[in-house]
């Protein structure tokens, strides 16, 4: 094929072939007129629509295949590392996993379910929530000056990792607002909780044969907690005198046991 | 607005339009000029070596297909003239051994074609030269009146086969029917209503290519000869 150069540039020549068709080439000091065989020809980039569309399919695909693997991933399910029970009145528990992120608040007594109603504990820590619950108490009126705060963890490790922490952030939200005593103990160390929960009044009440528990939450998986303590335990049959043995008992109240763990 | 906005800007505007392509490959020469010569192992002169041509044409091409996702323009062009220049090298060693009418012969400068081409030849040959340089410049005269330029030409030219043969089918029709071509003339228009009714070509391809269909419809306008008579495999490769 011979080429006729048509116009000339210091960068480029436009040539045209026998065939009718014009090209940008190489300027190999080519001259106007001239008629050349072997051109360095400008690569043409020729428009491929249907490129365009294989892309755009290939990213629609990618990512129907992204979102499929997504949703069909299990996601996995927090473990149970601790129960924290919370008695004010109300009375809450939450259950809280390794890192202490709370992944299940419930009320276990009617006023408790109340306090709750309507709070997101989710993606908050321990502390958080239990900061939280106490502000919710005292606006609520349920918290006054001369009550106690209890809180118990089921768990011996979890009492240890988490328990002082808990009681520092108890004290600070009750600080300044109301005179109460804040004790933090195993699950079943104290005995006023439960029977708080069941009578309110300071009369001695009959008490239900089973100290109220919070149901497992479907899905989660239970580490061995210590069993809930029974109510046919003889302390239940007089709430009073139970406060004042609770006061002396192993469990952390405030100044006492619990410096062990500060 | 740094260098490299500034650049990038350039290369984007440079992407449709030769001239502004020419200037921004004028201004980077010394760029071109230094790849070249990384490849070539020796300092290069403009005019003589190929390799600057061949690097300019490479400067050309990475401004039409760059792209931001290819990275920086101009590590994107130095690639891309190392590439240019190894084919053009492979193409070179290919071509060894072949006599060049051009080649030297001795000290003087004469050239292999001085020596067997009579003398009666080349000045016909220089008489046909000279012709075909007016008739070039008689054309883009002509295509200047009608708003097109050979850079139009280049950029509007059909690349795909079918298209290339329905381009030629309607230049073929128009070749036949004088009174299209004097449409052309009188109207100083694409006469596309006559020419689609004519070769059955689609319209929009017709319209798609009207630059380049003007361009040669004008070149089987009076005059043209030597034009004319480089374009004889068209003539003779139109499929009616």
């Amino acid at each position: 094929m011979k080429y006729l150069v048509m116009d000339t540039k210091m960068t480029y020549c436009i040539i045209m072939d026998e065939m009718g068709a014009f090209h940008v080439a190489a300027n190999l000091n080519y001259h106007l007129g001239d008629t050349i065989d072997d051109p360095l020809i400008m690569k043409k980039e020729v428009k491929k629509p249907w490129l365009k569309w294989t892309f755009a399919s290939a990213w629609v695909v990618a990512l129907a295949t992204l979102l499929l693997l997504y949703f069909q991933t299990p996601v996995p399910l927090p473990v149970l590392y601790s129960r924290i029970y919370i008695s004010i009145n109300p009375e809450v528990c939450m259950s809280v996993d390794e890192s202490g992120e709370v992944f299940a608040l419930e009320g276990i007594d009617e006023e408790g379910k109340a306090l709750i109603e309507g709070y997101d504990y989710k993606g908050k820590d321990e502390l958080t929530v239990t900061g939280e619950i106490i502000d919710l108490a005292i606006a609520e009126n349920y918290l006054a000056s001369g009550m106690t705060i209890t809180i118990e963890i089921d768990n011996e490790e979890a009492l240890k990792e988490f328990g002082p922490a808990l009681r520092q952030e108890a004290n600070k939200r009750i600080e300044g607002r109301v005179d109460a005593v804040v004790e933090v103990g195993n699950y079943g160390s104290f005995d006023i909780a439960q029977e708080t929960v069941t009578s309110p009044s300071p009369s001695p009440t009959p008490l239900p044969s089973t100290v109220p528990s919070p149901s497992p939450s479907p899905g989660v998986e239970y580490l061995p907690s210590p069993p809930p303590v029974s109510n046919n335990d003889s302390n239940y049959q007089d709430a009073s005198s139970n406060y004042d043995d609770r006061q002396n008992n192993s469990a952390y109240s405030e100044g006492s046991n619990y410096s062990n763990y500060d | 607005m740094n260098n490299n906005e500034l650049l990038l800007q350039r290369v984007i505007a440079a992407k449709e339009d030769l001239d502004l392509a020419d200037e921004l490959i004028r201004d980077y020469l010394p760029f071109i000029h230094s790849e070249c010569a990384k490849f070539a192992g020796k300092s290069l002169s403009l005019g003589k070596d190929d390799e600057l041509s061949v690097g300019m044409l490479a400067f050309h091409e990475a401004i039409r297909s760059y792209s931001r996702l290819k990275g920086a323009f101009l590590k994107y062009c130095a690639l891309l003239i190392k590439n240019r220049l190894i084919d053009f090298a492979r193409h070179e060693k290919h071509h060894q051994g072949h006599l060049s009418l051009d080649a030297p012969i001795d000290e003087d400068g004469h050239v292999l074609a001085d020596v067997i081409a009579d003398k009666d030849d080349k000045q016909k040959a220089m008489i046909e030269h000279e012709a075909t340089i007016d008739e070039i410049e008689e054309l883009k005269n002509v295509m200047h009146q009608y708003g097109i330029s050979l850079k139009d030409i280049s950029e509007n030219c059909p690349v795909h086969e079918k298209t290339k043969e329905k381009c030629l089918k309607a230049i073929a029709i128009a070749k036949d029917h004088p009174e299209v071509l004097a449409e052309l003339e009188s109207t100083k228009r694409l006469p596309l209503n006559s020419l689609t009714a004519l070769s059955g070509v689609n319209r929009k391809t017709l319209e798609r290519h009207r630059r380049y269909l003007l361009a040669l419809l004008l070149i089987y306008t009076n005059g043209f000869e030597i034009i004319r008579g480089h374009l004889w495999k068209m003539t003779r490769g139109i499929k009616l």
